[in-house]
């Protein structure tokens, strides 16, 4: 098998232009798929992080809206629909719900802040800890009071922003004082803005909470399925989800994006395998008199089918590794192009190593795909025919 | 090796239908035997050569190479009769151009495991005899005709085979070159007592064989001792 290598080589540098020539085309084919797949990737591990980083078991939400982590984005999970306060009295009420230990009503809103736009989330500051126990305050720092014209910013944010304790920010045309800075982060939580429930309801001239947080006594699977069954059973209308049902709905979105993000990155793959397939043909008719005469001289046939598919996988995966550091540097374009025209405050690409493990073997697949043909028309060939080419 | 073919008949299906290559081949090659066969062009004297070397199958008939029949062998049993057993020399050299000569001498050894000191020293005794021991590391397109040629006699013999199957070894030669080669040929076979079947239109060259068949229409016709 050694020789099939050591040939392979030798045949990649042989035509050196048409080589790298291929190894442009994977390069490119990969380094597309990773900028684009970045981004859902990048999703998928936000929201599985944000869900699991919050200390939420029960989320219950109006019968239309949309479980994202973000709150609504452009009209993406958008509803009119809230839910009464009178409806957290009730699932605060020890008697119909014993095993909700704390219950959260959130009201969030997009709010354009220099040039960027930004979620700001209205809730109440003592449930605030509770609920984003990750969240850390800087020293100095102080949570926002329920009736004082106040906001907590993320760490991230505030360092974009060059916001300091006591910078005025205006929301919805009112001045806000900032008390509190978090940490910087790699939390969504650490790109938004907090203000009072009251605050944000005012403001907002709203009816009631677009979500409800519960916390329960008991933070297992089996009760949060109890209680959402519960909670579903006394109020059907509403749409009622566990932690895990939460963010398998969230994932549900991604996934979407996922396949659209794929389906374009499918094209610069197929774009690619078809020049590879043709570089791999052209190759092999070539060389089609020096297959013959290895094969006279003994090599099995299983041994110029083999030499043929490492040839084309070595030429892809040079362009697999060249398009994963093109990837890396696409991904990071085109997360600040994202980030800019839908003026997100928050980074959404990311690379995992799940993503660089699909590239190589998507590298893999091309090469061994391209090889297919030609390594069946060598090991099929006859040996004098092989010998006779001209 | 001792060879034997019994009742060879080889068709060729073509669009004009099924055409007779070979009919009825009887023929015996001792060990240690030069033989040249010789024909006009389209006789079926290469399609002879290739039958006996394993790269083609008769249509019908035997032959045996020792008291083995290779025509019902296997494929993957002839592919180990061709590397151990059998070395080519063919019109047009068929060296592989990305490799150096020293590494063509080598390539049959290296495809029969054999470890890789070993492989060069015998590589490089085997260039000695074709008088190319200077030019081991040199691509091979940088070589004459005459010179690539020899370094093909060389890759034929890297296995130690009992049988050497030439096709026009001097067709695309000049004279001297063509004697040389001749020379070298004739030699190895003097002092390593390989069975060599050789074919040639060349009366000249075929006159260094211990005897001549003649081929003609796809039927031997005579031999000359």
């Amino acid at each position: 098998m050694l020789i099939a290598f050591q040939l392979a080589v030798k045949n990649v540098y042989r035509k050196r232009e048409r080589s790298l020539l291929t190894i442009i085309g994977v390069l490119l084919a990969v380094g597309s798929f990773i900028s684009l797949l970045s981004l859902a990737e990048g999703l998928y591990a936000r929201f599985a992080k944000e869900i699991s980083g919050r200390k939420v078991d029960v989320y219950v939400l109006p019968p239309d809206a949309a479980a994202l982590p973000t709150g609504p984005v452009g009209t993406i999970g958008f509803t009119s629909d809230v839910l009464s306060l009178e409806l957290v009295k009730k699932l605060e009420g020890k008697e119909q719900f014993p095993d909700i230990s704390s219950v959260c009503p959130i009201y969030r809103f997009p709010q354009k802040i220099g040039n960027q736009t930004i979620l700001v989330w209205g809730l109440g500051e003592d449930k605030f800890p509770l609920f984003f126990p990750r969240f850390n305050l800087k020293p100095g720092s102080r949570m926002y009071s329920a009736d004082a014209p106040e906001v907590v910013v993320g760490g991230n944010f505030a360092m974009a922003r060059g916001i300091n304790i006591d910078t005025p920010i205006v929301i919805e045309g009112q001045p806000f004082t900032t008390v509190g800075i978090g940490k910087p982060g790699e939390s969504f939580a650490d790109h938004f803005c907090y203000i009072s429930l009251e605050n944000a309801i005012k403001l907002k001239n709203a009816k009631g909470a677009q979500e409800i947080w519960i916390q329960l006594e008991k933070s297992v699977p089996a009760t949060r399925k109890q209680v959402a069954d519960a909670i579903k059973t006394a109020y059907p209308h509403l749409n009622v989800k566990t932690r895990e049902e939460y963010l398998g709905s969230a994932n549900e979105y991604v996934s979407y994006a996922w396949l659209m993000q794929f389906a374009i990155a499918a094209i610069g793959v197929l774009i690619a395998l078809t020049a590879a397939m043709n570089t791999m043909l052209m190759s092999t008719y070539e060389r089609v008199k020096e297959f013959g005469t290895l094969r006279s001289i003994g090599t099995s046939r299983f041994t110029v089918f083999f030499m043929i598919q490492v040839e084309s996988l070595m030429l892809c995966f040079i362009g697999g590794i060249g398009g994963v550091v093109l990837g890396i540097m696409g991904s990071q374009l085109l997360n600040d192009a994202v980030m800019a025209v839908l003026q997100l405050s928050f980074p959404l690409a990311k690379i995992t190593p799940s993503l660089i493990a699909y590239a190589f073997l998507l590298s893999g697949f091309v090469g061994i795909v391209a090889a297919i043909i030609p390594a069946i028309i060598v090991y099929k060939m006859n040996i004098i025919d092989a010998l006779r080419w001209e | 090796m001792k060879i034997t073919l019994q009742g060879v008949y080889r068709y060729i299906e073509s669009e004009a239908g099924s055409i007779r290559v070979l009919e009825n081949i009887n023929m015996t090659v001792e060990q240690g035997e030069f033989i040249a066969i010789m024909g006009p062009s389209g006789s079926g004297k290469s399609t002879l050569l290739y039958q006996i070397g394993c790269l083609d199958s008769p249509s019908f008939g035997h032959i045996f190479l020792d008291e083995v029949d290779i025509s019902t062998e296997p494929e993957s049993i002839r592919e180990q009769i061709r590397l151990h057993h059998i070395g080519f020399i063919f019109q047009n050299y068929n060296l592989l151009p990305t490799l150096t000569v020293i590494e063509n001498v080598m390539l049959p050894m290296q495809l029969a495991n054999t470890f890789g000191k070993e492989r060069r020293a015998r590589a490089a005794a085997l260039l000695r005899l074709v008088n190319l021991e200077n030019k081991a590391e040199e691509k091979v397109m940088a070589l004459s005709g005459g010179q690539q040629q020899r370094v093909a006699i060389a890759r034929a013999m890297a296995n130690n085979p009992g049988t050497i199957l030439a096709d026009e070894p001097t067709g695309n030669l000049d004279g001297k070159s063509g004697k040389e080669i001749m020379e070298v040929i004739h030699s190895i076979h003097e002092n390593q007592k390989i069975t060599l079947i050789m074919v040639t239109h060349d009366p000249k060259i075929a006159s260094y064989a211990d005897k001549i068949y003649y081929l003609d229409d796809g039927k031997l016709r005579s031999t000359v001792f």
